[in-house]
């Protein structure tokens, strides 16, 4: 035992207070939005403007899995963990790509993800790391040997319940929620017990009967709601408030079997970090008609709003709306279309959509922008306090024709209800791209956070799904589909370096250092790529 | 020990028949009416929000008319219950008749494509070589075989008759100044947001860098020119049917 006790007591402890001043250890990545804010925004300056084009490979590390490879690692002085999809936890030495462990859950033969046997990182707490599986485990491992400590049954995977998500650690607790919005599941978010799994407190995302919000569900369809959870939310420790953006409402394209506004789909939740009660929530599209989930990465910024300085939330949401709440209260404060859309006239005074007639699913399609993917989605966006802009990936100029059918709620099947078209695969990249540009394309655009004017945008000829990363060295981080990776000029969208990295880019950047080196690293094709400057 | 697939030993087949014709590759026993009917219902709730409601192609599935993965129904099983690594083609969680009958549905929806030309093959097949079709179109051209897969015969009539009025963006050629002074030209066959892939007039395979071109224009249409005065209507019906055979 002597020998196991030392590494131990070597390890370096991660603890809650470590996690909540993860901005004060820039060298590491501490959750998977780096920060609590997720601003993915990091003080490390080493690489910079003046000589991002020495960047060069540090190292590759190529998985074994074919997966979408949609991983954000974490770092812990000088050690990365990342995820293979579907569920193998693997720990690399940071600046060598390493490997010191590798980890695999086994799976039963069938699982029930949506879009692939995806997964997106893990959570850490002390020495412990979660893992969430595809048949809905949560699964502590010991960070210095790979060890399973417990593992807890989180749903009912035959159910239609699956978990890609990176889990959020608040204080002692573990946080997560399940994903399968299209397999009729009751979606809700918990929090565990970090030291030993026990279940601490759960909010359901689709109300139960005699719980608020119920009333928003005709017809007994909350049973088969969705209401999924699969992009990890933020926190904010004055107010000991945590921020999850919800799933669509199921049947995704059959709106007509689940009248009402159908809370708390494709929402913004606030629930009380200790207790799990919902302080507020915002719904951005009522009544989803396009599975529009509202599974994007909540940044939390303190802003200048018409002339106050203010706690908000920037949100930039599926449905090509722009959001500004306060985030104390929920109050809408703000809110524009950052992308074409035809299927809402504008905002009210409360932030609710004013749609438009006969722009929902039909029988014989119905073409409505943006797409079935959004004018953007689950990658995640980032803040820069220097210059004040707010960076997202938005799909332009993208439809799809949605479809309705009826369709009988089958346990563990698809439960969609209808169907779309769109000229523009949603997840996966084309070998040969030709078509047409107007049938939609990526741009990174710089937003004003507080009127979502456009200060400088970098268009792209293919879709993106790559999130965003901007540093104090003035660069901002991103890929493509394209399998391009790339920095840019946070201040002028200018691009300053890239390479191409021949698969895609769908994961979003972070940076690290160790041993007084800066390292940038992303997840492309089915390898992770880490750059550094060469010397 | 050898390994069979689960399904062969649920069907109850006697597999040391199966194991000794190793060529052998099983064919679908549900393939009555009722079983494609099963398996459209099916279709409908787990495979129609990606292929689209009636197989020809969705949001992310391809169109299931041309399989291109599945040359046999053993094989069409297989991608059926396991899925697609690397792909979000998952596999099924019907059971092994439920599986059989997405198949049999899958097929149908291949079988109402195999449409059967009035024309003579054979004398299409003359036409196909006096008129040197396969100069441009087993060069630069579309492979005609191929195309024929995915058209009906009147969309294939329309093409040999009025061939500019549809030509795939795959098909595009543009011709682009460079900051250099020069001038290239080409068939587009791929692109990014920094370079475009291109083959020359000559057949040479070449990249371009968006920074170095100062000015492109493309030019949208086919190169190929209407064959209206040069076939009548029944030698199109043949030329028709020999492509037809062809792609079947």
């Amino acid at each position: 035992m002597l020998p196991l006790l030392c590494l131990t007591a070597l390890f370096a402890q991660v603890s809650p207070n470590r996690i909540q001043n993860a901005n004060q250890e820039p060298h590491n990545w501490l959750t998977y939005n780096g920060t609590y804010s997720s601003q993915h925004n990091s003080p490390l300056n080493k690489i910079n403007r003046a000589n991002v084009h020495r960047l060069r490979l540090a190292w590759v590390h190529q998985a074994r899995s074919l997966e979408k490879f949609e991983v954000t690692p974490l770092v812990v002085d000088g050690v990365m963990y990342i995820v293979e999809a579907p569920n193998t936890v693997q720990a690399l030495d940071a600046s060598s790509g390493r490997l010191y462990w590798t980890y695999t859950h086994k799976l039963p033969e069938v699982t029930y993800p949506c879009c692939g046997r995806v997964h997106r990182g893990l959570a850490i707490w002390q020495n412990t790391l979660y893992l969430t599986t595809h048949d809905a485990k949560l699964i502590a491992l010991d960070a210095s040997t790979g060890r399973k400590q417990w593992e807890v049954t989180v749903a009912d995977y035959r159910d239609g319940y699956s978990l890609t998500v990176a889990p959020l650690v608040v204080g002692d607790r573990v946080i997560l929620g399940p994903a399968g919005g299209e397999l009729g599941i009751q979606g809700f978010l918990a929090a565990y017990s970090a030291a030993t799994g026990k279940l601490e407190w759960r909010f359901n995302i689709i109300p139960h009967p005699g719980e608020a919000g119920h009333e928003t569900w005709g017809n007994d369809s909350w049973k088969y709601g969705g209401g999924s959870i699969w992009v990890t939310g933020s926190y904010d420790p004055d107010l000991n408030l945590t921020y999850w953006g919800t799933g669509n409402p199921g049947p995704d394209w059959n709106p007509s079997a689940r009248p009402g506004d159908n809370l708390y789909t494709d929402s913004v939740i606030a629930l009380d970090a200790t207790t799990g009660k919902l302080k507020w929530h915002f719904q951005f599209t009522p009544h989803d008609e396009w599975d529009w989930d509202a599974a994007q990465v909540p940044v939390l910024a303190d802003i200048t709003f018409r002339g106050q300085i203010r706690k908000v939330i920037l949100w930039a949401n599926r449905n090509g709306f722009y959001y500004v709440l306060d985030r104390a209260t929920g109050e809408f404060l703000f809110g524009k279309p950052f992308v074409k859309q035809t299927w809402a006239k504008g905002l009210d005074d409360s932030g609710r959509p004013q749609k438009l007639p006969n722009r929902g699913p039909s029988r014989t399609g119905t073409q409505t922008w943006p797409g079935v993917q959004g004018g953007t989605n689950w990658y995640a966006p980032a803040y820069s306090p220097r210059t004040n802009l707010f960076f997202l990936n938005a799909w332009e100029d993208y439809h799809s024709t949605y479809f309705t059918w009826e369709q009988e709620y089958e346990k563990g099947k698809w439960y969609a209800g209808g169907g779309v078209k769109a000229p523009v695969p949603p997840t996966s990249r084309e070998a040969i791209v030709t078509r047409p540009p107007d049938h939609g394309y990526a741009t990174i655009r710089a937003l004003d956070p507080a009127t979502a004017r456009v200060v400088w945008e970098h268009p792209l000829r293919d879709m993106s799904e790559s999130g965003l990363l901007t540093t104090a060295g003035g660069l901002l981080f991103s890929g493509s589909r394209e399998g391009h990776f790339f920095a840019l000029d946070e201040a002028t969208g200018k691009k300053l370096w890239s390479r191409y990295l021949g698969g895609q880019v769908i994961a979003t950047p972070i940076t690290y250092q160790h041993e007084g080196q800066q390292y940038i690293a992303i997840a492309a094709g089915n390898s992770l790529f880490t750059f550094a400057l060469a010397d | 020990m050898l390994r069979f697939p689960k399904y062969i030993l649920l069907l109850g087949l006697p597999f040391a028949a199966l194991s000794q014709e190793s060529n052998a590759t099983l064919s679908n026993p549900y393939t009555s009416s009722d079983d494609i009917a099963g398996g459209q219902r099916a279709f409908l709730s787990q495979c129609a929000a990606c292929h689209g409601a009636d197989g020809r192609g969705g949001n992310a599935g391809p169109d299931l008319s041309v399989l291109k993965r599945a040359s046999s129904d053993e094989s069409l099983y297989q991608i059926i219950n396991k899925g697609i690594p690397g792909t979000v083609m998952p596999g099924s969680s019907s059971n092994t008749s439920g599986i059989w009958q997405l198949v049999a549905y899958v097929r149908s929806i291949a079988a109402n494509r195999q449409v059967k030309a009035s024309g003579n093959a054979r004398r299409g097949e003359d036409l196909y070589r006096q008129h040197g079709c396969a100069r441009c179109h087993q060069t630069t051209a579309p492979e005609l075989f191929t195309l024929a897969r995915t058209r009906s015969p009147l969309e294939l009539r329309n093409s040999i008759l009025q061939p500019q009025v549809e030509v795939g963006d795959a098909y595009w050629s543009f011709r682009a100044k460079l900051a250099s002074g020069a001038t290239v030209s080409g068939q587009r066959l791929n692109e990014d947001s920094e370079t475009i892939q291109y083959r020359t007039p000559e057949g040479q395979l070449r990249s371009l860098r968006r920074q170095q071109i100062e000015e492109i224009t493309w030019d949208r249409t086919s190169p190929m020119p209407t064959y209206a005065d040069k076939l009548n209507s029944a030698d199109i019906d043949d030329l028709i049917a020999y492509l037809l055979e062809g792609r079947n």
